[in-house]
Parts: C-alpha cells; structure tokens; sequence
C-alpha cells in the first residue's frame, strides 16, 4: 500500500509541528544528515538524523504512525476527521496482543487533526498482523481503523535508530554528563531492533 | 473471591431464562426490555436483531451489566469494550465468566462488593441513549453490537428497586 501525497503531507507537517514542540536541541538540528525513505512491509520510515518517522495508511486513508524529534518518540492516528486542538478521547485498541484501553490528545494543525497516542503501553499492542482501534461516536456509533502491523517492528526501531543516534555515536558531541535522550514510549532495546519479524517492537 | 462466586451464581442464573422461567416471577416488560426474576435475582435485558443480549442483572449483594454476544469468549480471560451511547461513551473491562452447561458469557468487571459501582453508574448515563452500541476488543478486530435502549433506563431501575426492596425487607 503506497502513502498517499496527502497523508505525506500530513505527517510531514505533524513531524514539524513536534520538532518545533520538542525542540530543545539545536545541536541535533544541525547535525541533521540527508532525508532517507526505507519500507518495511506495509510501514514507511522518512526522516533524517534526529528527526524521523513511520507510518502506514489503511484502505481508508487513516495513518497510523510513529515519530520521533529531540530524543522523543510518540505513536499519534491520523484519523481524517478533525477535532478540537486539546481535547481527550480514548480508544479500545484490539490486536493479537488482546485489548487495552488507550488515552488520545488531539492536535489540530492547519485544520488537520492528529490524534496523539499518549500511553506508552500501545507498542505492546502492535504485533501480529493488524491492530485495530474503535472510539465511540454519539448514537451507539464507532470509528473503527484497522492497520496492518506487517513492517511495524522494523520500521519503528530503523525511526528510533535514524532519529536518536547511539550514544557512541553522539560520544564526540556530548559532554560526559549529558542527560540521555528522554523516549516518551516503550521503544525497542537497541539490540533488539530490527531483528526477526512478527515480535512485540515494544519489546 | 467472593464477588467471583456470587457473578458465577448470576451467570447460571442468566445463561437460559427460557430455562428458568416455569419457577419465575410474571414478566414485566419496559420497552425492549424485559425481565427475569427468580428468587434473590432480578434481570432485564434486550436482544438484538442478531441474537445478542445487553442485561442488567442484581442480587442483593451485587449488579451488574452483563453482554452476550453469541460467541465464545475465553472463560476467566479479560476483554475491552468500547461503548457508544447518545453524546457520550466509555471504555470498559470486562471478565469472560463461564456460566455452567451455557457458553461463557461477558460481564463488565465489577468492584469488590460493597465498594462504589463506578463502571455501574458509568454505564447508567449510556443506558438511557435510544441506542446503545457496544464494540469489544476479540481477534485483533471488533465484535460491534447495537441495542435498542427504549425502557432501558425504567428496567434497570425496576431491577434496582427490587433488589433493594428484598435487601430491605425484614427477615
């Protein structure tokens, strides 16, 4: 399934809107090295160093994705429907994982909604072949989303890798007492990424 | 533990009301919703065209909302569900309870007894919508239910009225 231009668009603008939210770095920015596209399955990484993010676009046009910026990552739905800046929703989310409950925070940006994934419990949930979401809608209504999960380890931890570099690869740059970065998600051990298919990536 | 046993009694009691209904009380009826009584337990549920039950159900001890969808669920195993009323929803958990010789049926986890009926009064503000829809988290997808919540609201007070008559009545 390809990106289509829009939701390209979309993230590119949600990734700039946490870049500016988050930036706290100037010294990452700079040493941002060229944009890189890689595929894995049904999830596209794009980024560059510091700043990168995956995504996959379901038949309806609604982007699950993972981003990360300055150390932070956070898992947000682009749901192509809009809602107020700020406001709170939950979701149930159902996968081979079993269901759990996740809380959501809109972000509005230039009249686009993103619905930010505020638990960090959601990457033990993206495993097997989909996942799905459903939020309540008034009149006994739901919006349901399914997303294919095929690629999702992969690409989150080639996100994580492209956006925060190692530490040893950062050594030259950082005073030996820098704080680490700070990931806002349950995110891969760094050993662990990319290897195998079909694991938890939160794992 | 206990609250185990007494929503284990609850779902023997509930799995076949057809079953139950010779030793019953007369059938009161709210809208779609009607009633089972047998003694020390009252219940009202709805169907939906597709089979699937919503209920509420009280001993004297305890209530609680309970949902069969007419499909196995996992007994002991816990489930998510969404739930969308007129203007409002929730999330909710609930427990797979088997229920003797009938399938293993949903029931939305209850506090210990005695403590606040939180999830209970939550779903009392969604009980009253003209419909209410129920989409829980099974197989990596959603089983999504929708129940008529005409008399909704008078059922399940009649359940409660009755349960805390007999609590009250003298022994």
């Amino acid at each position: 399934m390809r990106i289509a231009e829009r939701g390209m668009h979309m993230v590119r603008m949600i990734l700039l809107i946490m870049l500016a939210a988050l930036a706290a770095s100037p010294a990452a920015a700079s040493a941002a090295t060229p944009e890189q596209d890689q595929r894995f399955g049904q999830w596209l990484m794009h980024g560059s160093s510091g700043f990168a993010r995956a995504s996959t676009e379901n038949a309806e046009g609604a982007v699950l994705g993972f981003m990360c910026g300055n150390s932070n990552c956070a898992y947000f739905l682009y749901p192509q429907w809009t809602c107020p800046d700020g406001q709170k929703y939950f979701a149930v989310v159902s996968s081979e994982a079993g269901g759990s409950v996740s809380r959501l925070t809109c972000r509005t940006v230039e009249g686009a909604s993103f619905l930010m994934i505020d638990d960090d419990h959601i990457s033990k949930m993206l495993v097997g072949r989909d996942v799905a979401f459903a939020m309540p809608i008034p009149g006994g209504k739901f919006y349901i989303s399914h997303f294919s999960m095929d690629g999702v380890r992969q690409a989150v931890a080639a996100t994580i890798d492209l956006a925060i570099p190692a530490p040893s690869e950062k050594a030259s740059e950082k005073a030996p007492d820098d704080a680490p970065p700070r990931i806002i998600v349950d995110v891969p051990a760094r050993q662990d990424r990319g290897e195998g298919s079909g694991g938890k990536p939160g794992q | 533990m206990v609250r185990t046993i007494a929503l284990m009694m609850l779902a023997l009691l509930v799995a076949s009301p057809a079953a139950a209904a010779p030793s019953a009380a007369a059938e009161q009826t709210f809208g779609d919703w009607r009633s089972v009584t047998l003694p020390g337990f009252w219940s009202v549920y709805t169907t939906n065209e597709s089979g699937s039950q919503l209920g509420f159900m009280c001993t004297k001890d305890l209530c609680d909302y309970y949902v069969d969808l007419g499909r196995p669920c996992v007994a002991n195993q816990t489930y998510y569900v969404a739930v969308s009323a007129q203007a409002e929803g929730g999330a909710f958990s609930l427990i797979c309870m088997r229920s003797g010789t009938g399938p293993p049926m949903l029931f939305f986890t209850p506090p210990a007894v005695g403590e606040r009926r939180r999830d209970a009064l939550e779903l009392d503000g969604a009980i009253g919508a003209d419909v209410i829809g129920i989409a829980v988290a099974i197989d990596s997808g959603f089983n999504v239910a929708r129940f008529s919540g005409a008399g909704a609201r008078d059922a399940v007070g009649w359940v409660r009225n009755q349960a805390a008559n007999a609590t009250a009545a003298p022994k």
